[in-house]
């Protein structure tokens, strides 16, 4: 049980997949100006996370090795789309909002990293739980920057006043992208401290 | 060589399994898809007349089926040209986004205007409702303005999309903004007055607004694609006054 | 004049990577040595002024509501592939990807020796996923995609080689421990990017 629990908390902290990994920065950042398009992008992630760990794993048998990348690749795209459908049927206001980023979660460098790196010899129900625990450290750190962004930049949480502009000017730089940028040079900078002394990069 | 036929087998088994699935989900989505697009458009309009269908962030916040009821009984769409003349082959749902934004390079036209027509419930008094849309500073803005029955005081306006920067030039989404077209008006003396967007601090008169402060370039922008938008509308306007 | 309001646009005022974080991995993974970046760079330029304009003929005459009608064939002319869009996308830039390598191989082995490696590299950067789609997006014509790929990846590659000349620079302050490598990495991005907000002043008329 400490085992299967491991496997979820470990990208939490020490593993986690923005700062440690440095995996799937890339199509996170834009949407982080608001926190809820964040929540509906983590959800979208780590819900094709999970899916795209659990088919490979189970295909993990049969999957010939000249074509893994490829069939990789191919299953992910599809359950990519099948959220982009999903989210522009159900949830239309977000969807405009995310535009292309739904489409960038194939991309995802934490996507693909973890089919290889885990689904591939695992079974399919500690892949789930990969999937999750991977996707929750997405998350964490997507919502901790948009947190951050919306309130120092609007003055607001989730759309809820909680800087009122009668004395609060919402700082336009944290909604431009350098402020997306320096937020998540500091909290690496936090992590290393505090949380994670022992792992360094050469440079 | 049986290594091989298993590759390719496998290929194509995973290539039909993923293109059915995603044939079958979208097919199954594609109706509710289109309508969330049409309703998007149906609010729109809706809120520039000011009826309350949306919330205070701009979400629709009525069902889909009070939507297409309120839509079609009160509102009734006409396409005109880039000359101001009416087209009858087509209907205002039909446009597409391209013909309705994007500008011919050498006329700075768009290929269709439309014109939405709003009959009070009781008074069956008439406003109306033009789409205006034309480059910020970053992107295309796009705006529905609607004018009172005099077709020249303005009822209300609401950009709906835009990519501008947040804060800055985005503010033109925000109430405060919109609020401030209220009541502007652009014809005086029987002639089109061209209506500006200032900077802030500049008098106002009845044909302009205060702009946005360090968004210089947007409200530029804004105050160019509004005239020319006008220009085109004007023409059809004045054939209907001529034949009342 | 349109065209290279739109190579402006997009190589300073949009910056595919400093305006909207696309090709992230690779630009902080690749931007330690000159060298690579410089490599990776060309790479990006070469195959997202391939893709986009490829990606642009896909989309028009295969998967676009009624783009099959030039087969002639009723039926097909009614289809909407559209839902396929990100499927066939990346499966065009994984594809252009190895024959461009194999191109550049066979035929330039000077450029294969310095760019080969990071070829690879490239089917994952989502620079090139996202300049396919928001060439679908804003609706660009075939000319224009060709413009707006090329100058994206100018863009992207001089971003690329500015952080790699920072870093280098860099490396021998005094940076406090946590810091180092990652985090100041994104500083500088940020610090970067605050410096190219100054050309969204700029007037690009029409």
């Amino acid at each position: 049980m400490a085992k299967t629990r491991k496997i979820i908390t470990d990208p939490l902290s020490d593993n986690n997949p923005v700062t440690w990994q440095v995996l799937g920065v890339c199509s996170a950042l834009a949407v982080t100006t608001q926190v809820s398009t964040a929540v509906v992008m983590s959800l979208a992630l780590t819900t094709v996370l999970c899916f795209s760990n659990v088919v490979i794993s189970m295909l993990r048998n049969l999957i010939p090795n000249k074509i893994r990348m490829i069939v990789e690749l191919c299953v992910i795209a599809t359950l990519v789309i099948l959220a982009d459908q999903i989210l522009r049927a159900f949830l239309y206001d977000i969807s405009k909002q995310l535009s292309v980023f739904v489409g960038l979660i194939i991309t995802n460098c934490i996507v693909m990293g973890r089919a290889e790196a885990y689904a591939l010899q695992n079974p399919p129900f500690k892949s789930f739980l990969d999937g999750i625990g991977n996707g929750l450290g997405y998350s964490v750190v997507l919502i901790a920057v948009a947190s951050l962004r919306e309130l120092l930049g609007s003055g607001t949480w989730f759309g809820i006043t909680i800087l009122d502009t009668s004395w609060y000017t919402g700082n336009t730089l944290m909604l431009l992208p350098p402020g997306a940028f320096v937020i998540i040079g500091l909290l690496i900078w936090l992590q290393r401290t505090f949380i994670s002394k022992t792992l360094r990069e050469e440079d | 060589m049986r290594d091989q036929l298993k590759v390719i087998g496998f290929a194509t088994v995973i290539c039909l399994v993923c293109s059915v699935l995603l044939a079958v989900v979208s097919t199954g989505l594609a109706p509710r898809q289109a309508r969330n697009k049409a309703n998007d458009v149906k609010g729109k309009v809706l809120q520039v007349f000011g009826e309350s269908v949306t919330d205070a962030k701009g979400k629709i916040c009525v069902t889909p089926d009070e939507l297409d009821s309120m839509y079609s009984e009160r509102i009734t769409g006409i396409v005109l040209d880039a000359q101001g003349h009416k087209v009858d082959s087509r209907t205002v749902d039909s446009l597409t986004a391209q013909e309705v934004n994007v500008r011919d390079k050498a006329s700075r036209l768009k290929t269709f205007y439309p014109l939405y027509i709003y009959t009070a419930p009781e008074s069956g008094a008439k406003r109306y409702a033009i789409h205006v849309s034309g480059k910020g500073l970053w992107s295309t803005v796009k705006a529905f303005m609607a004018l009172e029955g005099d077709l020249s005081t303005i009822a209300g306006i609401v950009f709906y999309e835009h990519q501008e920067t947040p804060g800055l030039g985005g503010e033109v989404e925000k109430p405060f903004f919109q609020d401030r077209f209220k009541g502007k008006k652009w014809i005086a003396d029987g002639n089109v007055q061209p209506f500006r967007v200032t900077k802030p601090g500049a008098p106002i008169t009845d044909h302009s607004v205060d702009g946005i402060t360090a968004a210089t370039m947007t409200c530029i922008g804004v105050e160019r694609f509004l005239n020319a938008d006008y220009a085109v509308y004007h023409r059809y306007f004045e054939q209907m006054k001529a034949q009342d | 004049m349109g065209l290279l309001n739109l190579a402006i646009e997009s190589i300073f005022i949009q910056n595919i990577l400093l305006s909207l974080f696309l090709g992230m991995c690779s630009y902080l993974a690749q931007s330690k040595k000159m060298e690579s970046a410089k490599g990776l760079g060309m790479a990006v330029i070469m195959v997202l002024t391939i893709a986009t304009p490829l990606n642009w003929l896909i989309r028009r005459y295969l998967l676009q509501a009624g783009a099959l009608s030039w087969t002639g064939v009723e039926a097909l002319g009614a289809l909407d592939l559209s839902f396929l869009t990100f499927i066939c996308f990346i499966a065009v830039i994984a594809s252009l990807v190895q024959i461009v390598e194999m191109v550049v191989d066979r035929f330039f082995p000077v450029l294969y020796n310095s760019l080969g490696i990071f070829l690879p590299l490239i089917t994952v950067n989502c620079a090139i996923l996202g300049a396919s789609l928001f060439m679908v997006e804003r609706q660009y014509s075939l000319t224009e995609s060709v413009v707006y790929g090329s100058s994206s990846g100018v863009g992207w590659a001089l971003a690329i080689m500015s952080l790699a000349a920072i870093r280098k620079k860099i490396r021998y302050s005094n940076v406090p421990e946590g810091l180092r490598g990652l985090g100041m990495a994104f500083i500088i991005t940020g610090l970067m990017a605050i410096g190219f907000l100054c050309f969204s002043g700029i007037s690009l008329g029409g």
